[in-house]
């Protein structure tokens, strides 16, 4: 069975551009972030049941890329938003740049199981239902996992920001 | 209990705080995949999944993502498609099947036509001095320093005229030019780097440099 990537990516790439959009990355990185992960998903394409929803599988591949870039990354540029932001409200874009490396940086902490769940059903509004299909997990499990994220992600960002959540 | 309480508000609160600002337009989604498939093509078929099984996440990131560091702060109007030595060999396997050179085209008075890629069965390996040229020139780009771009990509050509990365140094002469306003030399240089190389994976970012 071979992944069609074109067909993956017409349908998919909008949403793996939006879920990558939140990790605080640069526009151009999160861009190299896309081709990464279609690239990724198509080099491990064996590990991929078609009776499964194929969403939580790709943003599964883009959650490990976007987090090990996350983790590399050069110090903050919080002070600098991105150009396309500035044409937005500038407060705004810098408080969205904020929230972002907050999030991935909390994110980056947890475990990855913990990570990818909690980042595909409370980021990306993914069901549990189609979680845990792709997981092959049973709903029980998938929920246990989430509380269980929740909790951890909750502790990380009192952690990275004492003040505020 | 298959329940989920709801997220405590103040980190629903965050995590709305980073809602995408800007869907990803269809010429960016365009130009993404031009750049995708080729990477793709370039995988090397039927050893990818195999690879892929044997190999932990941050190893196989390093062994596909080919250039990502590199390639990583292109501006939208600078972009140049990474890995691009893989993606050469395709064109000289497709695109000059014979070992003989064509002769240059006899009416670019300007400057010799960009020399013709020869067939062969390996690619020769990119010097580290080869590739150090292109790098300052796109980097120089990425600055709008388009003077010290073509400055870069003259040497270049005076090295390396017929080197590995000689399509990328046309494609990059295309966009400093461009740059510099020197409209109607970057559309003649756009016309020889379409001539020269009419399957380039540079060729969408060619014609963005010199559209109307």
């Amino acid at each position: 069975m071979s992944l069609d990537l074109r067909a993956v990516y017409e349908a998919e790439a909008e949403a793996v551009h939006a879920f990558l959009s939140r990790f605080g990355l640069a526009n151009a990185e999160v861009e190299d972030a896309v081709h990464d992960t279609f690239l990724t998903a198509l080099s491990r394409q064996k590990t991929y049941d078609p009776a499964r929803p194929v969403r939580p599988w790709l943003l599964g591949i883009a959650f490990r890329i976007a987090v090990a870039r996350v983790r590399t990354a050069r110090p903050t540029t919080a002070e600098l938003p991105e150009q396309s932001d500035l044409r937005q409200d500038p407060h705004a874009a810098l408080e969205t740049q904020r929230a972002r490396e907050l999030v991935s940086r909390a994110l980056a902490e947890l475990s990855e199981e913990q990570g990818t769940v909690f980042a595909l059903y409370d980021l990306h509004g993914v069901s549990a239902a189609d979680i845990a299909a792709s997981m092959g997990a049973p709903l029980a499990t998938t929920y246990s996992r989430l509380r269980l994220a929740r909790q951890a992600f909750a502790a990380a960002v009192k952690r990275l920001h004492p003040e505020s959540p | 209990m298959n329940e989920l309480e709801p997220l405590p508000e103040e980190l629903q609160r965050l995590l709305a705080r980073t809602a995408p600002q800007a869907p990803l337009a269809g010429a960016a989604k365009a130009r993404l995949w031009g750049r995708l498939s080729a990477s793709a093509a370039a995988l090397p078929a039927g050893s990818a999944a195999a690879t892929a099984a044997l190999l932990k996440w941050p190893l196989l990131a390093a062994t596909l993502g080919l250039g990502v560091g590199a390639g990583v702060a292109l501006d939208r109007f600078a972009f140049a498609p990474e890995p691009r030595v893989v993606v050469r060999t395709e064109v000289v396997k497709v695109e000059v099947p014979t070992p003989a050179p064509p002769p240059p085209a006899p009416t670019e008075a300007a400057r010799p036509a960009p020399p013709r890629p020869v067939a062969r069965t390996t690619p020769a390996p990119i010097t580290a001095d080869e590739r150090q040229l292109i790098e300052a020139a796109r980097t120089a780009l990425i600055k709008r320093d388009a003077a010290a771009a073509l400055n870069a990509l003259a040497r270049h050509r005076r090295s390396f005229a017929q080197g590995q990365l000689a399509e990328e140094r046309d494609g990059l002469e295309v966009q400093a030019l461009a740059q510099l306003g020197r409209r109607d030399e970057a559309r003649t240089a756009a016309r020889r780097f379409l001539a020269s190389w009419p399957d380039s994976v540079f060729a969408p970012a060619v014609e963005a440099a010199t559209a109307p």
